[in-house]
């Protein structure tokens, strides 16, 4: 019960904060989904870190090492902490540029202008909406789903899922985008020391300490391999390399790079990402092998950082720890529901005369609407829809939003490029995702328990088509390979065989 | 920019693709020992220096390769306000870009009613 009340304050104090942001609010677009673009070094580290980290890096990182070891910490978190800081260095501050000096709001209000183009920005918002909602609802979930468990069943999940969504709701419709940086403050600074607060504890705790608990699975044959990369493929480890450039093409992201209140900003999240990762990821993924030992044969192997906690940490520190877990839940979740909101209000409202005809401060009115109404449907859709559907549908949108990467590149850097080509590439995008999605299902009845081989779908094609445990691979690599190198190809031809937006307008972009 | 610098972005560059590469670390792949500290398995404690390193290469990233030309541009659009600003008689003029609307132009709007051309520059 102790965990639960300190999370309980925990959850108090994010919807106070949020509320006392309502009192520095302008009433204008700007200040509610950028925080009137005035975002310092640190604040904008911190929040950019929050937005990105999920329940999945502290439960998930964990639950994965359970049963797949050491090598989820170089698939996952070295590679992010590569990726991402590039993705932030080379397109976050050019994205921030051209929002500065044009006052864009979304990506796709840069896309429309530096195209030329209208319903092709609209399909662009459609797929990168598509994508994005899946996310938000999961995280939903993940929270009411944390809730429960920090418990110990006490609390409805029903329950914990309201509860994150009231939080969430409250922090937003009042702060803001301001309301959700000065609660990230608070929430990064939580879930950075929750690793190794929780390792320190542990470590202390176990039998034998950390050593002995190492060398007892370097000496069983059968948790051998969970020291080792030996059962995971190369081909799809470095799949996985690519997966981090969705990062920076999540709504979410993006938006927070038009927030920096200058390109220096930009610096100190370059640099720290790496570290910040590693904070994170290699408490948990270390403490998730190690749970292997003191927690045998967990069946929901996302608890086994939590059944640790209850086992080995006093109650109130478990409670800490608890809110350390809901704070990584409610810093990405904030920033999902704010870039739906300002999606809708930005590319889609205003865009097509909302603006014009209701005026800026009934934007807000608007986004603040929507902020509950989508709050309120995500938290029904969590309650119905089973959480599997959605997870695979997570797994599609970071797959999906790095195939849509070529096209921010390409506006940011490539004259020639066009508004056909980027249509291409959401096109090719969706329907990939769309093939995908059957050929999941199809091969569903065929799928190998985890650990076994992958099979193929289609006997006649070989290897080229494989189903493994839980998902697709081509010739042994993950769908982003074909999804992004198909992107990449599809915008450089269909940009070289179309005609490319008026020399005023590349003049406007690229001139210096 | 000092002459040197140049020079140096490219070996950063080159360091960047570097990194990418050694991520995929094939020599570590069926080893546990040595454990470093006792504790760390080779294959995890590699991938715990790469982190380190990323953040030194992203250091340097930051140091020789920034791209500060990007704020020029942004200057000349604030120079251009605040010459407005110290031209008219609002003390505070605000510089707030239109973008909305399907089809409407884009042009500077200042609080003290002017409006002016977005000036040409670049993003890339």
């Amino acid at each position: 019960m102790t965990p639960l009340i300190v999370v309980c304050v925990y959850l108090g104090v994010v919807a106070v904060i949020g509320a006392a942001a309502y009192r520095r609010g302008l009433g204008n677009t700007e200040d509610f989904f950028l925080a009137s673009r005035g975002l310092g070094s640190v604040v904008f580290f911190l929040s950019l870190f929050a937005t990105n980290m999920t329940a999945f890096s502290i439960l998930g990182s964990s639950g994965q090492a359970y049963h797949h070891g050491i090598g989820v910490y170089g698939l996952m978190a070295s590679s992010s902490g590569l990726v991402i800081p590039l993705s932030i260095f080379f397109l976050g501050t050019r994205l921030w540029a051209v929002g500065r000096r044009f006052g864009f709001q979304t990506p796709v209000q840069f896309y429309r202008a530096r195209w030329e183009c209208d319903h092709i920005g609209t399909v662009i918002f459609a797929i990168t909406v598509i994508l994005l909602v899946p996310y938000m609802i999961i995280s939903i979930m993940g929270g009411g789903r944390v809730l429960h468990d920090i418990s110990g069943g006490i609390l409805p999940y029903a329950i914990g899922c309201a509860l994150v969504a009231l939080v969430v709701t409250v922090n937003v419709f009042f702060g803001g985008l301001r309301g959700a940086v000065w609660v990230n403050i608070f929430q990064t600074i939580l879930f950075l020391l929750f690793g190794t607060i929780a390792l320190a504890i542990i470590s202390q705790s176990v039998q034998g300490g950390l050593s002995e608990q190492i060398q007892r699975i370097a000496q069983n044959p059968e948790t051998k391999p969970l020291l080792t990369r030996e059962n995971l493929s190369q081909r799809i480890f470095w799949s996985y390399s690519l997966i981090p450039l969705s990062s920076i093409m999540f709504p979410h992201m993006a938006i927070m790079c038009f927030a920096a209140k200058t390109i220096d900003a930009f610096k100190k999240t370059v640099v720290l990402y790496p570290l910040a990762i590693m904070a994170v990821w290699l408490p948990c993924v270390y403490l998730g092998v190690i749970g292997t030992q003191t927690e045998p044969g967990l069946k929901n192997s996302d608890g086994v950082l939590l059944q640790m906690l209850s086992h080995y940490a006093p109650a109130w520190i478990a409670g800490i720890l608890g809110a350390g877990i809901i704070s990584a839940v409610l810093g990405s979740d904030t920033h999902q529901v704010l870039a739906a909101s300002t999606l809708f209000t930005k590319d889609l409202f205003n865009h097509y005369g909302g603006h014009e005809k209701f005026g800026e401060s009934k934007s807000v009115l608007f986004a603040r609407v929507f902020i509950l109404v989508v709050t309120c449907v995500a938290y029904l859709v969590a309650l119905i829809t089973p959480m599997r559907i959605f997870e695979l549908a997570v797994r599609f949108a970071f797959s999906g939003f790095a195939a849509l990467s070529p096209v921010l590149v390409a506006a940011l850097f490539w004259r020639r490029s066009t508004k056909y080509g980027a249509l291409a590439v959401a096109l090719w995008v969706g329907i990939s995702l769309a093939g995908l999605y059957f050929l999941q299902k199809y091969s569903d009845s065929i799928a190998p328990m985890p650990g076994q081989p992958p099979v193929p779908i289609f006997p006649a094609l070989g290897s080229f088509l494989e189903r493994s445990a839980s998902q697709i691979t081509f010739y042994g690599f993950l769908p982003v390979v074909p999804m992004l190198a198909g992107s990449a190809v599809l915008m450089t031809v269909v940009s070289l065989l179309t005609k490319q937006p008026s020399k005023a307008t590349i003049e406007k972009f690229f001139s210096k | 920019m000092n002459p040197g610098q140049p020079k140096l972005k490219i070996w950063v560059f080159l360091l960047v693709a570097g990194l990418y590469v050694l991520h995929q670390d094939f020599w570590n792949w069926n080893d546990v020992e040595p454990l470093v500290f006792g504790i760390l398995p080779i294959g995890l404690a590699y991938h715990v220096a790469y982190s380190l390193v990323t953040a030194l290469v992203m250091w340097a990233l930051v140091k020789w390769a920034w791209p500060g030309h990007l704020i020029s541009a942004i200057s000349s659009v604030e120079n251009r306000s605040s010459q407005l600003q110290s031209a008219g008689n609002n003390p505070k003029p605000v510089c707030n870009f239109e973008i909305e609307g399907r089809h409407k132009q884009r042009t500077g709007n200042f609080s003290d009613g002017r409006k002016e051309e977005l000036p040409p520059g670049g993003c890339a």
